[in-house]
């Protein structure tokens, strides 16, 4: 176990090198400065800046200052956001996002998981066919259309619920719904799917067959083995949601960082999506990992010994 | 004394594409303590029957059309799921044919070996997982202290069949359904499996259904045979009248194909015979194996060959039989000493 995770944590070094590597240089193939969008400024001032930002030098030499300063843990400033640094903009975004990322999840993974497994147990009835719609429908209709409809329902026609902003209970409640519909649609159709192929297996005959009854052997036989993909996708599903959705937080206008991210590409604010970028990286390894080892508790079979 | 007797069962699947006839009117009984081999090419109906038995194939798409099922006399036939589970794992158990996947991947072997003692016994869980253990020494599994709590991935094929029976026998039932239970394994294990299955039938007085691919294992395991052909038995008895009396045509390809060389412990699988079975979705009107058989005759093609009983136990389905029919020699069967 000790090797194992020695193992992993060279691997997620690698990795998030590589990361910040690929990325720093792609963005410098992004056509314009950070400083060219803002308030049009003079060619010459926006030299002036350039210069003054270091982002004059040759590309390699920028590379080695930024690596340096981040195996420092410094991420830089924003270009955008004047005197903010990239760490504390993160720590105030991001703390937004990630509890509005668990909300939807609390709410989204135990309902998808019920969904599918009433819908696999009443196959081929009505439950299963509503099942299957509210799944398809969660899938391909966009989020922006669902939360505008809530929006639209709850807040602009019966005034129950705030509509944007992000200053308690109620204004998280259309936000969570919004985000947790995608959730609640892929799992419903991933545990369907799952339950249906763990009930082909042998196994499943061999519970039969020992006179247990129907609840005894989806309980302790069925869910148990359904959930097994359902854990595998949980790392990334995990990592994207907590790292918050640029449309849900742009339509109910919530300071998160979701927004950043998007808003910082478009700014070309370089330390902005470079630092976000690592933070993700970090983020999703981490939790590919938590889950790996979930995994193991899960299914025996790649229980991790050695 | 019969124990199970089934009588003109027909079982079909009712699919997309129309009725699969998949059994056709099988009867057979089986005795107290004894064992009835069942044997027959692949998709002949022998799962199928067996796990009908059982009701384990789901309804839909199974549906039993036809005939009764005597369990110690009384039909179950028209038994509701509930009142077969209890019959299941208590009167009735099931081994399946791969041990590598009837297993539950995710439970620690104990516990499903428990699961049984707990559902039909009225044991505390304590004694219960004594008696788990004393299940797991019965089928030649050492430390069952340590090995109950690994999990199936942890065994060979051979030792999880070794589970599986000590699942099937855990609740004392008495008889073992056993599909195909040593196909999946290596010769010498097969052989070890079929010796534990002997040893537990002769100490609990258990009957015991084996379908099998392996006409050794017949030989070797056998009180009495059926041979199923295209969802119908053509032909039942003891062991000794199948094997040295055979009457059906099907029968006689069976056993004219053992190899020269053969031992009755080898890994045989059955021979082929020239042709394939009919379509069970639109069954010949007359005799199924009509069209590979070697001495069909007009009336094998217009209707079904009758029942003919050579005996209390020997009973062969074939127009052969009929005292018109012309006296044919079987084709040269090759004899084996059995014991
Ligand atoms: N679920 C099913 N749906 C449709 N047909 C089936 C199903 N299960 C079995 N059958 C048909 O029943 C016939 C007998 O199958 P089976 O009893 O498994 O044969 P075997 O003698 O090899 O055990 C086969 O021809 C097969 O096509
Ligand atoms: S009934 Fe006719 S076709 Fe069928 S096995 Fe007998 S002889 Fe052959
Ligand atoms: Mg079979």
């Amino acid at each position: 176990m000790k090797r194992y995770i020695a193992k992993r944590l060279v691997i997620s070094v690698i990795t998030i090198w590589a990361l910040a590597t690929f990325s720093f240089f792609l963005l410098k193939t992004l056509p314009g400065n950070p400083f060219q969008t803002e308030q049009l400024l003079k060619p010459e001032i926006q030299e002036k800046m350039m210069s003054y930002y270091g982002l004059d030098k040759p590309y390699f030499e920028q590379y080695l200052t930024y690596m340096g300063n981040l195996l420092h843990g410094d991420m830089g400033y924003s270009f955008k956001y004047t005197n903010r640094s990239v760490w504390d903009i993160i720590m105030q975004t991001f703390p937004i996002s990630a509890d509005l990322g668990l909300r939807s999840l609390a709410i989204g993974y135990p309902v998808g998981l019920l969904l599918g497994t009433i819908a696999a147990r009443r196959r081929g009835k009505k439950a299963d066919y509503l099942c299957v719609l509210i799944s398809v429908l969660g899938v391909s209709v966009p989020n922006f259309v669902i939360g505008s409809l809530l929006q639209w329902v709850f807040g602009v026609k019966t005034g129950l619920l705030p509509i944007a902003q992000w200053k308690g209970f109620s204004y998280s409640i259309l936000p969570t719904i919004t985000l947790s519909i995608a959730t609640i649609a892929s799992l419903t159709r991933t545990m369907r799917a799952s339950m249906l192929e763990v009930e082909n297996q042998d196994y499943m005959k061999t519970a039969k067959a020992k006179g247990l009854g129907e609840k005894e052997i989806v309980w302790r036989h069925q869910l148990r083995n359904a959930m097994i993909p359902i854990v595998t996708g949980l790392g990334p599903a995990v990592a994207t949601t907590l790292m918050g959705s640029f449309i849900v937080e742009q339509l109910f206008s919530i300071p998160g960082i979701g927004k950043h991210f998007t808003e910082s590409v478009q700014a070309l604010d370089y330390t902005m999506v470079l630092g976000l970028t690592i933070f993700f990286g970090v983020f999703l390894v981490a939790a590919n990992f938590i889950v790996d080892i979930l995994y193991g508790i899960i299914d025996p079979r790649i229980r991790i010994t050695d | 004394m019969s124990i199970l007797e089934v009588k003109d069962l027909r079982v079909s699947f009712h699919t997309y594409a129309g009725k699969v006839q998949a059994v056709r009117g099988v009867s057979f009984s089986v005795d107290k303590g004894k064992t009835l081999a069942i044997v027959g090419e692949s998709g002949c109906g022998k799962s199928v029957t067996v796990q009908t038995i059982m009701k384990l194939t789901p309804t839909p798409p199974a549906f039993i059309e036809e005939g009764s099922i005597l369990y110690e006399g009384t039909d179950i036939v028209g038994y509701s799921e509930k009142q077969m589970q209890k019959l299941r794992g208590k009167e009735f158990s099931m081994i399946f044919q791969d041990p590598m996947t009837s297993l539950n991947p995710t439970m620690r072997v104990g516990r499903q070996i428990n699961e049984n003692i707990l559902k039909h016994m009225t044991l505390s869980s304590k004694e219960a997982t004594k008696r788990t253990m004393e299940m797991m020494r019965l089928v030649g599994i050492a430390n069952p202290e340590i090995n109950m709590l690994r999990y199936p991935h942890t065994y060979s094929g051979g030792m999880r069949q070794r589970i599986m029976i000590a699942m099937g026998m855990a609740a004392n039932p008495k008889i073992l359904f056993a599909d195909e239970p040593t196909t999946a394994l290596d010769v010498t294990t097969q052989s070890q499996i079929l010796d534990l299955i002997n040893d537990l039938k002769k100490q609990f007085q258990m009957a015991v259904v084996l379908i099998t691919h392996n006409l050794g294992v017949v030989a070797r395991m056998a009180d009495s045979v059926a041979v199923m052909y295209a969802g119908k038995v053509v032909e039942t008895g003891t062991a000794r009248e199948v094997f040295y009396e055979p009457k059906h045509p099907y029968t006689w390809g069976l056993l004219n194909s053992i190899p020269d060389t053969a031992n009755m412990n080898g890994n045989r699988e059955l021979p082929a015979i020239p042709g394939t079975p009919p379509d069970l979705f639109a069954p010949p009107k007359g005799c199924a194996f009509a069209a590979r058989c070697p001495y069909a005759m007009k009336a094998c093609i217009k209707a079904q060959p009758e029942e003919t009983c050579l005996s209390d136990t020997h009973k062969v389905s074939c127009h052969l039989l009929d005292p018109r029919a012309p006296k044919v020699e079987p084709y040269h069967v090759k004899r084996q000493k059995t014991e």
